[in-house]
């Protein structure tokens, strides 16, 4: 082995070895360093509020926490996706019962949103 | 009740060593935002997760264990103090430390170089390690000393890839330079250590090991 080999060699050696025996922080330093972190621990109502899980949140948030959170919200979307979709393209079921209400003399006045973009796009 | 065959006692270390191995699975972040919404335990836990690495790091750029005392409680203070504006996503508290760690040990290395040669303390706590019996004690003292004389942004490179074991992309980041810049400040590192450890393989007692 050539003396710049044994060199490197020698050198990971001792990186090796310093993984394994970097000195270890004091007793002391470790009741300065906790001493510190509790010293500086928020508290107060911000940090009590935090800890509820409440505070911070904006009006926004406060809202969706009011009526249960994200799941939901994303009941909701669904409930307004199948609304919008059931407006548009009712079903036999729906007609029947609007129907019922509206009289068996009565059309139900739908509107074709497919149609009406459909001609738009080729007017250009 | 008792599980069968075992003891109050064993139950209790059983107990506790459950909490360990599920305390050290949670992340420093998720710790910190917990100490920020006042959670003693979590201060408890970073404190012992962080001060070890943080001290280690500050010793190696330093060589004296006092002083990296102080750099450490001066870094781990800042970030008890950002705690309640942590921004998530952003960086590893641990990596924010190494760099708040080397800002504040290049801080005093400067004031070191400023007050005169006849006043700059030895570079290893412990000079009395010419007459330590303990070999390991001699080659971790002349791998300091080493490191002592290296520019600080390569003491800083090597330090942190080949004693803390991060990769160029973490340490990239704590440096803020490019992995491309990691890579040539370590291997610059490297030449001038082994440069300066060489021919003093017998001195460390290398020359039985097939070095």
């Amino acid at each position: 082995m050539t003396d710049i080999k044994k060199d490197d060699a020698v050198l990971e050696a001792l990186f090796e070895a310093a993984i394994f025996d970097t000195p270890p922080p004091s007793d002391r330093l470790m009741d300065r360093v906790l001493a510190d972190a509790l010293e500086t621990i928020p508290t107060g109502p911000e940090a009590a509020d935090k800890r509820s899980g409440v505070g911070k949140l904006g009006l926004f948030g406060q809202i969706i926490n009011a009526i249960g959170g994200w799941p939901a919200v994303a009941g909701l979307a669904t409930a307004t996706v199948a609304g919008v979709w059931i407006g548009i393209y009712p079903n036999d079921v729906v007609s029947d019962v609007m129907a019922q209400y509206s009289g068996d003399d009565s059309d139900l006045y739908l509107v074709d949103i497919s149609t009406s973009i459909g001609s738009l796009f080729e007017e250009g | 009740m008792h599980e069968q065959g075992k003891s109050a006692s064993q139950m209790d270390i059983s107990r506790k060593n459950a909490k360990d191995s599920v305390d050290a699975e949670i992340p420093d972040e998720t710790l910190l935002v917990l100490y920020a919404n006042g959670d003693e335990d979590a201060a408890r836990l970073l404190t012992q997760r962080l001060t070890p690495k943080v001290f280690g790091h500050a010793y190696r750029l330093l060589g004296d264990r006092a002083e990296a005392e102080d750099v450490s409680q001066e870094a781990l203070l800042r970030l008890w103090k950002i705690a309640p504006d942590w921004r998530q996503g952003e960086a590893k508290p641990s990596t924010w430390l190494y760099r708040v760690v080397a800002n504040l040990c290049m801080d005093r290395l400067r004031k070191r170089r400023s007050v005169g040669l006849d006043e700059i303390a030895e570079p290893v706590d412990g000079a009395a390690s010419a007459v330590e019996t303990l070999q390991n004690t001699a080659r971790m003292d002349a791998l300091q000393n080493a490191l002592g004389i290296l520019p600080d942004r390569q003491r800083q490179a090597v330090v942190l890839r080949h004693i803390e074991g991060l990769g160029n992309v973490e340490i990239g980041q704590i440096m803020e330079i490019s992995s491309e810049a990691v890579e040539s400040l370590t291997a610059r590192g490297k030449r001038a250590l082994s440069a300066a450890l060489a021919g003093r393989r017998e001195e460390l007692g290398y020359q039985d090991d097939g070095y």
